[in-house]
């Protein structure tokens, strides 16, 4: 799902961070938000809504929705598409008891 | 950062930097005032970061990303300072600005003292809530061009674009360019307002003719004029073509499919008014389905303060009152940008520049003698009159309706 050799824009710089999404290894480029890593490997899927335990993705885009919110390293709730990932980073939809 | 910023004093605090904010910190920046600047994102440059429109006069770029990433660059070689990953979430008279970093990370100060605030948070989607609208794979029309300009992903394989206003063609268009399958854009439900095949027309037909080179871009040089004909004749057309992307001006969305993700949606025709065909529905397999339904400022920040605010629907929403230099009831407290109405980008960094003067005037900052700020609201509002990319044909009247609000209430509190 990447955009390669895109007509107008230039390309942006190659792969480098690595970091994990329920226990799944992705690369991610330096900086982009980890709902975009995954949308780029084909996941849509972030996490399920508490009550009906209905799926949610990615709506806004831009921080204003909170629909795509996961858990970063079992700590932080974060908006995955404006938290880009640091290495070794490990994101879930929930939250395990510790 | 030498002092933690919390316990500085600031002349001015900007909170958002997209072309408003980045303008303004830089112009008064320049004129030496002490200037912080503070966004959500991971990188400044707000909505501006996602534009990508083919310019009608010349068939060159206008590159979003480049302009956002110079904005910024200026700002900082003026000596504003800037923070990012971090939500301004509360102001208090003084000016106290409250911030809190939701990544848990690149943690800053909790707060900012300063003589000014600017307001320039920009605008954001009202939303169009249709039966599947929650599934992963449906998302906002400003959600694609932020994957497709910015992180160069694709929303879809195969997109479903719902709405059509000057928005969701430019980014249709975009997805195109960047190689996604865009299988048509179809009219919003039934149920939104607005929305049946004469009402959008009838909102697209006057700027077809108030700015025609936007037009002639958006059709394209392989498509000439159907379009606009189209726009002008009483028969709707059931379906024209834009680049290839087929608009079906008598389609509507029913509802978005799908049990783990997106997989469909179900279309029916509708007649002019917008009644829906019986037995015309049918269903489309798509991967994504993109929604748009117009911006509405964002100026929630405002709405604890004792300031006044007013509804223009040619604005966009609710606005607080403000005078045409750009200043608010409150002393101290500015605004500029798609806050105060929704915009292009080349308005927005006007704006900005003319809230600067009307800062750097307050403040004292600068005794060189430039524009004054009651010259630059004038020469904001001329510049308008030559735009060639509007969101509504009535922005101005808009504008005007916030002035005469503002010299009703006698200016500032
Ligand atoms: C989805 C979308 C697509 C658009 N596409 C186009 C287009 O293609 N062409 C065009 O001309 N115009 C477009 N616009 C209009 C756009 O708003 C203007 O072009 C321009 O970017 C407005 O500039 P601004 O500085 O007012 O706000 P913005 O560019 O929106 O910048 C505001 C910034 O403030 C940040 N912010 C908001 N609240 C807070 C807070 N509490 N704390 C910290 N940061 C905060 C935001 O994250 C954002 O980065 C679009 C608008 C939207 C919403
Ligand atoms: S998708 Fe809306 S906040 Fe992330």
């Amino acid at each position: 799902m990447r955009i390669v050799g895109h007509p107008v824009l230039p390309d942006l710089p190659a792969d480098e961070v690595g970091f994990t999404f329920n226990g799944e290894p992705y690369t991610a480029r330096e900086g982009e938000p980890v709902a975009a890593t995954l949308l780029a490997n084909g996941v849509r899927k972030l996490r399920v809504s508490p009550v009906a335990g209905e799926p949610r993705g990615i709506y806004c885009g831009i921080g204003h929705c909170y629909e795509c919110r996961v858990w970063l390293n079992n700590d932080t709730q974060v908006r995955a598409c404006l938290t880009p990932a640091t290495e070794g980073d490990s994101f879930t939809s929930e939250r395990t008891e510790v | 950062m030498s002092t933690p910023a919390g316990t500085e004093a600031f002349d001015l605090v900007v909170i958002g930097g997209g072309p408003a904010g980045l303008t303004a910190a830089r112009d008064v920046a320049a004129a030496g005032g002490r200037v912080m600047v503070v966004d959500e994102n991971h990188a400044m440059g707000g909505k501006l970061r996602g534009q990508l429109h083919e310019d009608p006069t010349d068939s060159s770029w206008w590159k979003g990303w480049e302009l956002a990433e110079q904005g910024e660059k200026d700002a900082v070689a003026a000596g504003a300072r800037m923070i990012t990953d971090v939500v301004a979430w509360g102001l208090e008279p003084g000016w106290t600005v409250r911030l809190t970093y939701p990544a848990g990370r690149n943690g800053g100060p909790s707060h900012l003292t300063s003589r000014a605030v600017l307001v320039a948070t920009g605008a954001v989607e009202r939303p169009m809530p249709v039966t599947g609208w929650t599934l992963p794979g449906a998302m906002t029309i400003g959600a694609a061009q932020v994957l497709t300009n910015i992180h160069r992903v694709k929303p879809g394989r195969r997109v479903l674009v719902v709405g059509m206003d000057v928005l969701s063609l430019t980014i249709a268009r975009a997805m195109q360019l960047a190689g996604v399958d865009v299988m048509g854009i179809v009219l919003p439900p039934t149920a939104v307002e607005g929305s049946s095949p004469r009402a959008t027309l009838g909102r697209l037909a006057p700027m077809a003719k108030l700015a025609p080179a936007m037009y002639m871009r958006l059709a394209g040089r392989f498509l000439g004029w159907s379009w606009v004909q189209a726009l002008a004749s009483r028969l709707i057309p059931r379906t024209v073509r834009m680049w290839g992307i087929p608009l079906h001006l008598r389609t509507a969305l029913v509802a978005i499919q799908g049990t783990d993700q997106v997989t469909g949606a179900v279309v029916v025709n509708v007649t002019a008014d917008g009644t829906p065909v019986a037995g015309s529905e049918r269903e489309l397999a798509v991967d994504a389905v993109c929604l748009a339904n117009g911006l509405i400022p964002l100026n929630e920040l405002l709405a604890t303060l004792d300031c006044a605010f007013l509804r223009s629907p040619d604005l966009g929403g609710t606005v607080p009152v403000h005078s045409d230099t750009l200043r608010t009831q409150l002393d101290g407290m500015y605004v500029a940008g798609n806050t105060i109405g929704v915009e292009s980008a080349k308005i927005a960094e006007k704006q900005g520049a003319l809230v600067a003067l009307s800062i750097i005037e307050d403040l004292g900052l600068s005794t060189r003698r430039g524009c004054t700020a009651a010259q630059g609201a004038l020469d904001l509002v001329g510049a308008r009159r030559t735009m060639e990319f509007q969101f509504d044909v009535n922005v101005q009247r808009g504008h005007d309706k916030v002035q005469r609000a503002w010299e009703t209430s006698g200016g500032p509190a």
